[in-house]
Formats: C-alpha cells, structure tokens, sequence
C-alpha cells in the first residue's frame, strides 16, 4: 500500500511552499535522493513508459473533489505499484511519533506524540536533506475528505521503512501467516516452519510411509503422527535433505505484503549459539525461550518463561527417538529442531530443549530424522 | 467483482439517454452494462413470481459529496448482486486499452486504472467497433470520466476476474 518509489517529476497545481512553479504546473522540488513514499490509493490512470518507467496521477486528497490530481513519473515499474497496491496489512492503523507543530525549528525542543493514522488517510511520506540532518521526516495526511494536514515525525527515512515492513505479516508460499522476534542481533519466526513447498514453488513430499521416510535422501516432510491437526501448532517435521535442498527450504521461502522477504534461513550452530549467548547462556536460554504452561509441553516444563515470546514448545520428531514403527516419538517432551550444518555424512546438527530443563541442547541425529524448522535472518 | 446487469431502468439527472439507448430497449427492453457494485446503495427486492428484478440507487462518483445517485432497476436479484460483490477482484488494478481521444480508429495506449475508481462499463453502439466498449471513471473525486477502450464487456469480465481474458477480439487495425 505505501510505495517507496524513486521519482523523476512531480508535477503539480497545489500551492505548497516547497514546490515552484513550472508553467501552468507547479513542480515539487524533490526531496533526499528524490524517493517517496506514496500511497498506492492515490494512484491511477498508470501509464508505463517505452524505458519501463511509468507515470500516473496522483490524486493527494483521493475524497476531496476539489483537489485536482498531481501527475508523477518514478522508476517503479507497473508490476510493482500492482504488487505494492495489493498487499494486505494486518492492521489499519499506523501509529507516528508527531511533533505538535509543523516547525523544524522545534523537533529539537518539542517532544513528539505517537499518534494513530489510518493507513488509508496517510498520501505521502518525504524527507528534505534539512529533515536527514535532525533525523526526521514529513507526513501528508488527510483528516477524510476534511483536511490536509502536513506534519514532521520522529523518524528517520530508515525507521520510516522499518515501521511499515512491520506492519505486513510474514507469509510462506503456502500462505501461512508468521510472526517476528527480535532477540539481540537476529530476527526468528514465531512457531515452527509449516509450509509444503520450497521457495521456488517445488512441492516437498509428505511422505508418511515409515520405510519410504526413512529411505528418503531427496528431501520430506510429514506431520507429527501423519495427522495434519498438528500442523497449526508444532509445525512440519523436516528431514535434513529438506532442509539443505536446493530449491530453498527458508531461502526466499516468505513476503511481507506481496514482496519478497530477504535473509530468511535456517540456522546453522553457530547462530544457535549467537541466539543462547543472547539471552544469557545455552545453560538457561531454553527456559527463556520455551512456552509456559502445560499445553505444549509435559511436566514440569522446567524453567519456561517464554521471555521473548519466542514459543518454543515441545514438537517431538520421526525416526529420532524412535525408529521402529511409525517412528513419531518425544511429543511434549522434546523440541528436536534442525540447523543447516551437516555433522557429519550421515547425521545433521540440531538443537533442543526438553520438558525438565532449562538448558538449550547441541544434538545430533541421523539426516532421514524428522524435526522442526526455525528459519532467522540478521538484523 | 464487476456485475453484469440487465438494466430496464436508469433514471438519473445525467445524459441518462446515452445510458439506456433507446433502440436497446425497444428491442429487448434492456440495455446491458457492467456495474461496479461499490457504487449500490439502498438495494431493494423488487421480485416477482417469475423474474428476478432488484432497484437500487448508484453513484457515478461516489466520493463527490455533490454527486446526485441514480435510480436503476435490473434483471438481477438482491442476492446475486451480493455474492458479485463479494468476490475478490483478480487485482486491485486493472490494464485497458484506451483509444486516444475516444476514436477507435487510433492506436490504442494500455492506462492502468484503480477498479474503485471504476463506476461502470457500457457497450460500444458503432456495430462497425463491436469490441469496443465505454469505461465511466473517476480521477479520485475529482472529475468523472468516459473513456472509450478496446474490448469488449465480455473481455473486461475476464480480466476482472483472472486477469486475463482468452476471449478473441478484433482490433482496431484489422477492422481498419
């Protein structure tokens, strides 16, 4: 919905003070590095240029029947205002940090207040290089068909950027639906993988034959006893294969409102252990990241705090504990889940906390195990 | 989604001779036009034993406060109109081939227009230009616009609807 978009020209008929005039239309004079963020439901009558630019009107108050539309040229191709114009927020709302007087001399003195602003009302979001200098920006807003209101916020472009990509939710190829944490200096999805597809839109096969599970060197995945009631709440079980295969287990797995997510992947040891330094120690960073409650784990489900609301909870795995049978074992007891590193030829690294500790675990198992799948990104 | 009605009815203070052509009724007693149902308020079942027939008031701007509602009745009932306006568009965009200066003759450039901002589609009345039909649009409340575009209603439907449309037409350059 909001678009950052590089613009070439703005041309306009509003009398603002930060535009000159141009003939019978006034041209703004373009901000930082000339990006924008603009508001897609401003948007029509797209054309798209011989070089795959395009230019539009751009209509600021889209209710007021007066305000006639500014025409804009930007470096955003069609396909991407489309992509843009059609991504979902979870919310409406956006809360800004606004100064109460729209005077640069005062963001120094003044103290902001967070304010909420529908999404829908927001037309343009700019920073003039006085506005880099304090670390703040410009906001147009419309009080519905009512107002045009220009207001300074405490935000620097990049938090501007930050504050919106938080308000589009995680989404896999299957359309599965993740929220963040932040934990030190990396980014965790919250529950575990659940999708049935790779990046690039190959299916992973649900294997659920026990000798063809343990068989599989190609890549699988299966839900916890093959009943896919567990699949909301503890996620896929994974075979090593799966989560090292080609066509990207994690990689380029998510979006954020119809655009592609970038970093996303599967940890390897080494950012298990960034993660368990973070939060004070592998001896007590299972507690802090285990659910609490009985729920998902069994009794006692020692030292679970959930500090981080990073819901670690008790998923079990196939072919681990357990390799005889259907091989489904450790349900509530154990949260077996993956890392990228190989241990060796035969077995994968993983981590796990149990049930009566509060330490997180280094393990490892045969590759055919299934386990869960935590993708993380750096911050 | 757009909805397909047959309009017996449209009573309005615009050139409402241009919306319900009268040849159109006089030979079927209606006059077809793609509606954008954002634009309905005030639907009401007007029913009989045998036909489906809805009344409603619709907006050709309906973001300008000074913009007075038609009065339509159409071949469709309450229901119907409901579960079109239910389904999701196949993108909030939509590509058509404008004819620059409404002349069909002139080659035609692709405008993406926001399906909001659409009031409805109404059919081309030169049976010389068969694919061709009339697009009613606002540039955000601020102005209404018709704009003649190359294709047909039925073509229009498609891509509302998948984006696409595998109906075949014949363009300007051939009927040249």
């Amino acid at each position: 919905m909001i678009l950052l978009t590089q613009v070439n020209s703005w041309k306009t008929k509003r009398p603002e003070k930060y535009v000159s005039l141009d003939g019978d239309h006034a041209i703004y004079t373009l901000a930082y590095g000339d990006y924008y963020f603009l508001n897609t439901n401003r948007i029509s009558e797209i054309v798209t240029n011989n070089d795959g630019t395009t230019r539009f009107s751009f209509t600021q108050g889209p209710n007021d029947r007066r305000c006639s539309p500014d025409i804009i040229e930007t470096n955003s191709s069609l396909a991407t205002i489309e992509q843009y114009h059609n991504a979902v927020y979870p919310s409406k709302f956006v809360t800004l940090p606004i100064f109460p007087t729209n005077d640069i001399t005062r963001v120094l003195i003044d103290t902001p207040v967070n304010t909420m602003v529908e999404l829908d009302d927001i037309a343009i979001v700019y920073c003039t290089r006085r506005d880099l200098d304090l670390n703040v920006a410009h906001c147009v807003y419309y009080r519905e068909a009512f107002k045009r209101v220009t207001c300074i916020i405490n935000y620097s472009f990049a938090e501007i950027q930050s504050a919106l990509a938080n308000l589009t939710p995680l989404i896999d190829y299957d359309g599965n639906i993740y929220t963040t944490v932040i934990i030190g200096s990396q980014e965790w999805i919250v529950g575990n993988l659940r999708t049935t597809h790779y990046a690039d839109g190959t299916a992973i096969p649900n294997v659920t034959d026990t000798t063809l599970w343990e068989a599989d060197t190609t890549g699988a995945y299966c839900w916890y006893n093959n009943d896919d009631t567990n699949k909301e709440v503890y996620g896929g079980l994974y075979n090593w294969y799966a989560v090292n295969h080609a066509s990207g287990l994690c990689l380029n797995q998510f979006t954020e409102g119809g655009i592609l997510s970038v970093g996303w992947h599967v940890p390897t040891m080494a950012e298990w252990a960034t993660l368990g330094a973070a939060i004070g120690g592998a001896t007590i960073a299972g507690g802090h990241l285990k659910e609490m409650g009985l729920a998902h784990w069994d009794a006692p489900n020692t030292g679970a705090t959930d500090t981080y609301g990073y819901r670690l909870m008790g998923n079990g795995n196939r072919w681990v504990d357990w390799q005889a049978g259907d091989g489904f074992d450790s349900l509530l007891e154990y949260s077996d889940t993956w890392s990228a590193d190989a241990h060796d030829a035969n077995d994968g690294d993983s981590v796990y906390a149990a049930d009566d500790s509060a330490q997180l675990y280094d393990y490892n198992s045969e590759k055919y195990g299934g386990m869960a799948v935590r993708a993380c990104r750096d911050i | 989604m757009f909805v397909l009605a047959n309009v017996t009815k449209w009573v309005d203070q615009r050139d409402s001779t241009k919306r319900s052509h009268k040849r159109d009724i006089a030979m079927v007693g209606y006059r077809t036009f793609l509606l954008n149902p954002n634009r309905i308020v005030d639907l009401k079942d007007r029913s009989t034993l045998v036909l489906a027939l809805s009344s409603f008031l619709f907006s050709d701007n309906h973001r300008d406060r000074r913009e007075g509602n038609s009065y339509l009745e159409v071949n469709l009932s309450p229901a119907q109109i409901e579960t079109a306006h239910n389904l999701a568009f196949h993108s909030k965009f939509i590509t058509l081939p404008f004819c620059p200066k409404n002349d069909p003759t002139k080659t035609t450039v692709d405008v993406t227009l926001d399906v909001e901002d659409i009031a409805y589609f109404d059919a081309y009345n030169d049976p010389d230009y068969p694919n061709f039909c009339w697009v009613v649009y606002n540039r955000k409340a601020f102005k209404r616009i018709e704009q003649l575009v190359a294709y047909n209603i039925e073509q229009i439907e498609d891509i509302a609807e998948t984006g696409t449309t595998s109906t075949t037409t014949t363009t300007h350059d051939e009927e040249q």
